[in-house]
């Protein structure tokens, strides 16, 4: 067996002690509950493929979804690609991603299969996920709208999403790419935005865990936000239950109250400045423009005005 | 075909205005800021920022909102039995009267000749990268689209999803948005020619350029 086939091996094992303690931990929940969530959960990382170092993990993503498929079957639901380090990484708008050794770049592919009004929560959820795990190991994190975390305003860690459909089997499956910088040491002059767990705390990480712990929690959350709407299905327009992964992210972001920039592109072509007031239920982002006008996005991005 | 030119042509002469119906979004009380037959203004700036002429102003609980006209033309059908008073959401308050220009015609003649892509929700949209770098170096070509190509990206809440043509082959004939632009639900994004049509639909662009100085 090759040294990345037992790496992976060793990460599905991790992934699935931390699904278990996660399970274990939500004491507040009820058993028959729990363990539709965490049935849900598992399926994060049923299997994982390692790398040592790859030019980027979405498009292989894509390619094995692709090849399945041609084959006549589907890639499963939950597979994961894991990389040591990154050559050609980049972030949205094809801004640059610096991966060196040293970070955790990770490719999940799921089959989504909330309602798709919900699918917003995917992405919202991942980034809780990942600023849980980092709160929980003592990492002062925040969200910033949709799920950039950051330290002490600079970026840690950021995911992207795409949507794949199989062309034969017609099947859809969501792609998260994960970046975090976990143990990089410094990062080049035009990413002085950028800052990693090292930085921030002054010590190392382990990177296997942590992979494990974020992907764990992702799943966890997932079941979670699956397990809502059901909960919504079966209560009717009554009483909703709470969201979890809007609960989660109140809790953990600091862009309400900020005063920000918004755009598609927020650094080269921002558009608007506006107070960032909430999130919407659909996971938008409530703006109050200096007309008083409130408005809700939900595409773009914003950057915080350090006032 | 299915499409007579001359016939679409005598529509357009005898129906040259079109109403749009302005709804209330909400409960409140209104107060018009306009009278009918005034003419207003929709948004303007490159990017539409500055809003249209302002029609009335509805306020629910002592929240006040502003309400911009979308389209040029002249207000018609004010109701001066709303004034100051509460409306139900929904309530036609007034209509504008838009009188269609040239290029509006051939829009909407192209929309019954091109198979349209239209916006499955609102987002962002991109156009892909392949088409995208044609055009960047060849704004004027004439790109062919097959079926299963992936033509547009569409972004929302930072997952993009690729749209895929699934009509017949052709030549993308119209861009109906910049790249990065905020799309309504069901708005047209791109209008690609079958490619038997495409001189047909040169002649038809032609046709009306030229009729339409006639009028």
């Amino acid at each position: 067996m090759s040294r990345n086939a037992l790496r992976a091996l060793e990460l599905e094992g991790l992934i699935m002690h931390y699904q278990l303690q996660d399970a274990a931990m939500k004491t507040d929940l009820g058993e028959e509950t729990r363990s539709k969530i965490l049935k849900r959960a598992r399926i994060v990382g049923q299997r994982v493929y390692y790398y040592k170092t790859a030019d980027r993990l979405m498009p292989l993503a894509r390619k094995a979804i692709l090849q399945a498929d041609s084959n006549g079957t589907d890639l499963p639901s939950g597979c994961v690609w894991c990389a040591g380090s990154l050559a050609q990484a980049r972030g949205r708008m094809g801004r640059s991603w610096w991966a060196p050794e040293g970070g955790l770049y990770l490719c999940l592919a799921l089959y989504p299969s909330l309602f798709h009004e919900n699918w917003s929560f995917y992405n919202l959820g991942a980034g809780v996920a990942i600023a849980q795990v980092l709160i929980e190991m003592g990492v002062s994190s925040k969200i910033r709208w949709i799920n950039d975390i950051l330290i002490r305003g600079r970026k840690v860690a950021g995911v992207l999403s795409e949507t794949v459909r199989a062309p034969r089997s017609g099947q859809t499956y969501l792609l998260f790419g994960i970046g975090i910088n976990v143990n990089v040491e410094a990062f080049p002059r035009d990413l002085a935005q950028a800052t990693s767990l090292y930085i921030a705390t002054g010590r190392h990480w382990p990177i296997r865990q942590l992979a494990a712990r974020v992907l764990a929690r992702i799943g966890w959350i997932f079941g979670l936000i699956h397990q809502w709407e059901s909960d919504c299905l079966d209560m009717g327009s009554v009483c909703l239950p709470r969201n979890p992964v809007l609960d989660g992210w109140n809790l953990l972001s600091d862009t309400p109250g900020h005063r920000v920039i918004y755009g598609l592109d927020a650094d080269l072509a921002p558009e608007f400045e506006a107070l960032a007031r909430g999130i919407a239920p659909d996971g938008g982002l409530r703006l109050v423009l200096d007309s008083g006008e409130e408005i809700k996005v939900n595409s773009g991005e914003i950057r915080y005005i350090e006032t | 075909m299915g499409i007579n030119l001359n016939d679409l042509l005598r529509h357009y002469r005898s129906h040259i205005f079109e109403d749009y119906q302005v709804e209330t979004p909400h409960t409140g009380v209104i107060s018009y800021k306009v009278q009918d037959g005034q003419t207003v203004e929709g948004p303007s700036g490159e990017w539409l920022q500055r809003p249209g002429t302002l029609l009335y102003i509805i306020e629910r609980e002592k929240n006040v909102k502003k309400m911009y006209t979308s389209w040029n033309g002249q207000v018609t059908g004010i109701r001066p039995d709303l004034e100051g008073h509460f409306v139900e959401a929904g309530e036609v308050v007034l209509s504008i009267r838009h009188r269609l220009d040239k290029n509006e015609i051939i829009d909407r003649i192209l929309t019954q000749v091109l198979n349209i892509l239209r916006a499955p929700q609102q987002a962002r949209y991109f156009l892909s990268s392949d088409i995208s770098a044609k055009l960047g170096k060849h704004p004027e070509c004439r790109i062919a689209i097959e079926p299963g190509d992936e033509i547009v990206i569409m972004s929302l809440m930072k997952r993009d999803t690729a749209i895929s043509y699934k009509e017949a082959s052709g030549v993308l004939y119209k861009v109906y948005f910049r790249s990065g632009d905020i799309v309504e639900q069901g708005s047209p994004l791109l209008g690609i020619c079958p490619s038997d049509r495409l001189q047909y639909v040169q002649e038809v662009v032609q046709r009306i350029r030229t009729d339409w100085e006639n009028m």
